[in-house]
């Protein structure tokens, strides 16, 4: 016999750990038929809460691409914010004593740049700007034969429509360069034209603020994506636009502009609002109630799917409160030899833990699978969807991987509590009196 | 020296049984006081209900008595906690019970490292080595990769009792550990008991109703109704 051996405390705690752990895998080995089922429970969890995330991720990613693509980083428009200063009275040059008027901000009776080149010529001068365009804004009535609809009816420089966005890929009909050439054109969003039942050169009129008809030639017909915009834009030559609506040559609504890089356009838009004095609006402002709706659609679906795991977590209670009252005289027997009340405990807490890992891992794995399948199917959304893509974005970020398989520990780890505490308070005279 | 192993002094075992709002109080043990030197081997005997199975579990703390103290090496154990008397569980004591209660997915080996492990005594090494020498020691060296079922009662039953030597107890406590063996089974594990005690000088205390056994071990003490009526070297 072996002289009996004391040994350090840490590879005695080693010791029983692998105690610990050897039990909880028997333990769970012995019940392979509940142990897969419960597992099961916690992939599925873990998937679909890793696919609604990415889901969610790529509907505000796929928003945002849109609205990058087709929208101007910053716009411009002729709405003053600082109001000038009157003097009214100064007491004398040394003084510090002086009256001002502020007359009351009120938006300008038209909102308009005026005289816009002027502006333009400003941002040209600043590097982070590297393009900008000038656009008339208004509503007007078009009407094709017996039919007629509202619309929102933009004038735009071609040439310069070029530099701030990708207008140009997205017409589908006809092109954006025969707009330029084309004094009395129109491009009309799909839906626009649809209704109207208009096609390539169909000759429309339009009405605008002034009241006066137009003659204009479908030049183009394009297709954003966005269903709002494609049911109800249009684009004509900015000249055709200051005529429909009285305003001055040397004036417009608004300037888009495209800074050189995502990154710059807070800094840029905060220092425009000050040099020029105009009202500006990054995209993401001037989309934010897009945005925070999705997100806020998003964080609604995770708090749903985060039930699944809730159901997951009476999985796991439910087979570890099988396991303590069948393992009962194991237990009693362990108490018996010895075993801590910490140990017995720690067996139970393990195998609920080795649940949720198992389970977190194999949902991990899953829900990439799923989520890559899903983005490579083709769909096609109707005419009327909010955002129309031919494939469904997706977005995976490492955080969701981190978020769900912390969840899926801790909700493992708060089932098996109750069973593991049952466990170590089970008093084992009892148990062997049977 | 001469302080004994284990003495109970005026011990007193109540049980409370709560039915119906009302409780009843039971009383097991009245009074006893007793002494188990160093190297005996005993028999506690007795008819059913007379105490004999609490007695056991009372020295081997498992249970605390309603009143009085037990001391295990002149250590008062009945005011110890938890934690400090499953300490002392693992590393003086060594159980075998008539229902052999091995632990069902564990072969006979790792059944026997069991206690060496459970509080780190042992590195694993040196703990399946000792586990080996013990399954050898009761004969069953052919049957260390055996799971339970795989095993007779008979063998169970020594399994049981390697496991119960496996941290070098100072005391073996049984209870009825050939009540559910046949006589040449019964006989086996008697011999095992005597050769420990006997080459290893381990204290052995046995509650048994085998009256074979009772007789050939070298101290009997008869219970009644919790109160010992004869005690016998």
């Amino acid at each position: 016999m072996p002289p009996l051996e004391h040994i350090a405390w840490h590879a005695a705690l080693r010791e029983q750990w692998r105690f610990v752990f050897s039990i909880a895998l028997r333990h769970l080995g012995g019940k392979k038929r509940q142990t897969v089922l419960v597992v099961s429970g916690v992939t599925i969890g873990s998937m679909v809460m890793i696919l609604t995330l990415a889901l969610g991720e790529g509907i505000v990613q796929d928003i945002k691409d849109k609205i990058i693509e087709t929208s101007p980083y910053i716009v411009i428009t002729g709405e003053k914010m600082h109001p000038k200063e009157t003097q009214l009275y100064t007491a004398g040059s040394d003084s510090s004593v002086s009256y001002s008027m502020v007359s009351r901000i009120r938006p300008s009776e038209r909102k308009q740049i005026k005289p816009y080149t002027e502006t333009l010529a400003l941002l040209a001068s600043i590097p982070a700007i590297d393009g900008a365009a000038p656009f008339v804004f208004t509503r007007g009535v078009l009407r094709y034969h017996t039919v007629t609809r509202q619309g929102v009816i933009k004038g735009i420089v071609p040439a310069l429509e070029r530099t701030i966005g990708n207008l140009e890929s997205k017409v589908v009909t006809g092109s954006l360069n025969e707009l330029s050439f084309t004094k009395n054109g129109v491009l009309l969003g799909s839906g626009l034209a649809r209704k109207l039942r208009a096609g390539y050169h169909s000759l429309i009129s339009v009405t605008g603020e002034s009241g006066r008809m137009f003659r204009v030639r479908v030049v183009g017909i394009f297709s954003s994506g966005f269903g709002a915009v494609d049911d109800n834009n249009a684009y004509i030559n900015l000249v055709l636009a200051q005529l429909m609506n009285n305003v001055s040559a040397d004036a417009v609504s608004g300037i888009g502009i495209h800074t050189t890089s995502l990154d710059v356009v807070n800094e840029t838009s905060a220092h425009l609002r000050t040099a020029t004095g105009y009202r500006t609006e990054t995209w993401e402002e001037a989309n934010e109630n897009v945005i925070t709706l999705f997100k806020r659609n998003n964080s609604i679906t995770l708090f749903l799917v985060l039930f699944v795991f809730v159901v997951s977590g009476f999985g796991i209670a439910n087979v570890l409160i099988t396991i303590v009252l069948h393992k009962q005289h194991d237990i009693a027997i362990m108490k018996s030899m010895g075993v801590s009340r910490a140990s017995i405990e720690w067996i139970f807490l393990v195998e609920g833990i080795i649940l949720g890992v198992t389970g977190a891992v194999l949902g991990g794995i899953a829900g990439h699978l799923l989520t890559a399948l899903i983005s490579s199917l083709p769909v096609s959304y109707g005419e009327s969807a909010v955002v129309r893509n031919d494939h469904i974005v997706t977005v995976e970020r490492a955080s969701f991987y981190v978020l769900t398989a912390v969840f899926s520990i801790v909700i493992s780890a708060v089932s098996s509590l109750g069973p593991a505490r049952r466990a170590a308070r089970l008093n084992p005279v009892e148990i062997l009196r049977g | 020296m001469n302080m004994p192993l284990l003495q109970l002094v005026n011990i007193r075992k109540e049980l409370s049984i709560h039915s119906d709002g009302q409780t009843i109080s039971t009383v097991i043990l009245p009074d006893v006081s007793m002494e188990v030197r160093r190297g005996e081997f005993a028999a506690i005997t007795g008819p059913s209900g007379s105490g004999k199975t609490t007695l056991l579990y009372l020295m081997g703390m498992l249970d605390k008595p309603t009143s009085g103290s037990i001391f295990l090496e002149g250590d008062d154990v009945t005011v110890k906690n938890e934690e400090e008397l499953a300490g002392l569980r693992n590393s003086k004591l060594g159980f075998v019970y008539q229902f052999h209660f091995l632990l069902p997915e564990f072969s006979s080996l790792e059944n026997v490292m069991m206690p060496m492990l459970a509080r780190g005594r042992y590195p694993l090494a040196t703990a399946r080595a000792r586990a080996q020498e013990l399954l050898h020691l009761v004969d069953l060296s052919d049957r260390l990769n055996n799971k339970p079922n795989q095993l007779s009662g008979g063998q169970q039953q020594r399994v049981a009792i390697a496991r119960a030597l496996a941290n070098d107890p100072i005391l073996i406590l049984a209870d009825e550990p050939t009540g559910n063996l046949d006589t040449k089974n019964s006989e086996l594990v008697y011999r095992m008991f005597q050769r420990v005690n006997v080459e290893s000088g381990q204290t052995i205390v046995v509650v048994t109703h085998d009256e074979a056994f009772a007789g050939k071990t070298n101290r009997n003490i008869h219970l009644v109704d919790g109160e010992i009526v004869r005690d016998s070297r």
